[in-house]
């Protein structure tokens, strides 16, 4: 069922953004192979996607942190089971994401911690017969930057202020191009080739 | 400026209108359809939400059956009940309960707000028909146990919390749970829940209201964490806490609930515009946020005028009402708002913004409710046609077209939103529509 985690125990924005994100994606398909290594956004993914794909091959892919010890192997795997046409959406936490305070506590040590660590998937990814269609940055630096100056202005008396440029941040919650790389998170959709046959 | 009071064939007509766009919103589960609000939306998920809107459609319907005598609108009010009940997980939530958080669960005031809808009716089948009420009296009274007396409810502070991991308190989400538990007291003749639990929160409510400073005195600060109180002014949020207030004095006939409510409307009338609309948020440098001007949500404002005239109040909100009934398009439901895009500068730009001319359950359901209060005793026939705009989001022109089967958003000729209605996530959405 759709809508079963508590929103008091949510997971944070940067990673239901990309969630919600990947859904129209997957919208209209049958249920996605999942792989997710947080156990921390398990349950933000059963609320949006209750099925995963279980079958050996699936008509779409969801990689919810790719980790520096495990991502060639999992990436092998998705390959295996992801038919041709077949999008992959993957979320990977970037440098930035250190700076979560709810994330503190998750264990693994993602891919895209490290420098390099997504140019190395995105070549990865080419090679495993992925083309990369698009890449976004989630909480962007600019959007960090005004939420910074918001919670300053709230601390100085201005919420009037404050509120107005917290409702800037969320404009600029999203980007793309090189600013992407400064996201807190990373959003790349790729898709299968079709094999010819 | 010389204001035209509405005809009740107006009215009629717009219920009606109201009635036939929420059945395009059906889908599997109950009602669905994106969000836009002032905290942020949820674009993307649009699939049933069992949240706020429930309190709305129940009340609306239960409205319309008693002042139509009409079966079907008891249908109509016993169908979302029946949403509720079958949507009510193991935990005592209800699935996607928080509306701009949705799909989540847990929503505040959401589930009390869904509480309260399933009691009226429980309260109104018990009545006059004998039919099958308690199911929808047990599963509000589940979700209020289990969820905000069990796990809500901070005997310290003596009054709700807003989470069960934070020590919060929002007086609206607070008043919202009090109207349900005056609910089920009336029905279960347990009046240990008005003693324990809502007196005191009224309390607390009344802790959170503004004294004696001059434009800002019958504000009620939007929340507060420990002792710390936002001093951030919400005009509908605050006419969400009267109608608790007022209920507070009719079972205690304590004056200063009463007293209370009339200082809050006061406040909310005192910042109103000519044109009838509200600012959004005031605050306490006495500076405000006028955007979004709200529309759909001003029947929650309409609404507590009506049950404070008794008492008293007797400002004329027809240009209001007058801004109510003008948010109606060619969809037959109200518009959200205007001037979404001027939420950061204030510069209100001659197309609208995207969320304001989209059509929300969540907030439709308030202006559903207040005209219902007025209809009947017939309406007319009505339907929901194709509704076409232009509108802007994030900058980008955009067309939009609404049918009672699809959401379609155009950016030149390339399509980049397309919800077909009934589904729980848009086949196209471009980042745009990530908004948050």
């Amino acid at each position: 069922m759709i809508g079963t985690f508590p929103a008091f125990a949510r997971a944070p924005l940067d990673y239901r953004y990309a969630l919600d994100a990947a859904m129209s994606i997957f919208a209209g398909k049958s249920p996605p192979r999942v792989l997710c290594n947080p156990p921390e956004l398990m349950s933000e993914i059963r609320q949006r996607i209750p099925f995963w794909a279980e079958t050996s091959t699936a008509p779409a892919g969801l990689w919810v942190e790719p980790l520096r010890d495990t991502w060639r192997e999992d990436l092998q795997s998705l390959a295996g089971a992801l038919t041709g046409g077949a999008p992959l959406v993957i979320i990977a936490s970037r440098a930035l994401a250190r700076l979560l305070l709810e994330r503190h506590s998750w264990a693994g040590k993602p891919l895209g911690f490290l420098p390099g660590g997504i140019a190395r998937l995105q070549h990865a990814l080419a090679r495993a017969g992925f083309l990369i269609e698009a890449s976004y940055g989630i909480h962007s630096a600019l959007a960090i930057g005004l939420n910074t100056s918001s919670q300053l202005m709230e601390r100085w008396g201005r919420s009037d202020i404050g509120d107005r440029l917290h409702l800037a941040a969320r404009h600029h919650y999203c980007t793309s191009g090189p600013l992407a790389m400064l996201g807190t998170v990373m959003l790349l959709i790729a898709r299968k080739e079709q094999v010819e046959s | 400026m010389k204001v035209r009071v509405a005809t009740s064939s107006q009215i009629n007509a717009a219920v009606a209108g109201l009635d036939a766009w929420l059945e395009t919103m059906r889908c599997p589960g109950g009602y669905g359809g994106p969000v836009a609000h002032w905290w942020q939306q949820s674009l993307m998920y649009t699939g049933a939400g069992l949240d706020w809107r429930y309190e709305g459609i129940i009340i609306g319907y239960l409205q319309l059956w008693e002042r139509t005598g009409d079966a079907i609108w008891l249908e109509k009010a016993c169908r979302a009940g029946d949403d509720l009940v079958a949507g009510q997980l193991e935990d005592c939530h209800f699935g996607a309960s928080a509306f701009e958080l949705n799909p989540a669960t847990a929503g505040t005031p959401h589930e009390a707000a869904c509480d309260t809808g399933l009691l009226r009716l429980a309260k109104a089948l018990r009545k006059t028909a004998g039919q099958d009420w308690e199911k929808y009296a047990l599963c509000a009274e589940h979700n209020l146990q289990s969820f905000y007396i069990e796990e809500l409810w901070d005997a310290g502070t003596q009054s709700f919390r807003d989470s069960p991991t934070v020590p919060s308190f929002v007086p609206n989400k607070a008043a919202t749970a009090c109207e349900a538990l005056l609910l089920l007291a009336e029905i279960t003749g347990g009046a240990s829940w008005i003693e324990l639990y809502v007196l005191p929160t009224l309390d607390r409510i009344l802790e959170h209201q503004v004294c004696g400073e001059g434009r800002l005195d019958g504000a009620i600060a939007q929340n507060s964490f420990g002792s710390r109180k936002v001093e951030k002014y919400f005009p509908i949020y605050i006419a969400r806490c009267i109608p608790s207030l007022l209920q507070g004095f009719q079972v205690t006939n304590q004056e200063k609930y009463a007293e209370g409510a009339l200082r809050a409307m006061q406040f909310i009338s005192r910042w109103g515009y000519e044109d009838g609309s509200f600012p959004t948020v005031v605050y306490q440098n006495q500076r405000v946020n006028r955007y979004p001007s709200w529309i759909a949500a001003l029947g929650d404002i309409l609404r507590t005028a009506d049950v404070l005239r008794p008492y008293g109040f007797d400002t004329d909100l027809t240009a209001t009402e007058n801004r109510l009934l003008a948010g109606q398009d060619d969809s037959a439901a109200m518009q959200t708002a205007t001037g979404f895009a001027a939420q950061v500068d204030g510069q209100v730009e001659p197309i609208p913004d995207l969320r304001d001319v989209l059509h929300v359950a969540g907030w439709c359901d308030k202006a559903f409710r207040y005209l219902t209060s007025k209809a009947g005793p017939g309406l007319p026939a009505a339907q929901s046609s194709r509704f076409e705009t232009t509108c802007k989001l994030q900058g980008q022109i955009l067309q939009l077209e609404e049918t009672p089967e699809i959401l379609e958003v155009r950016r030149d000729r390339n399509v980049v939103y397309y919800w077909c209605k009934g589904e729980p996530w848009p086949q196209v959405a471009s980042p745009e529509f990530w908004l948050h």
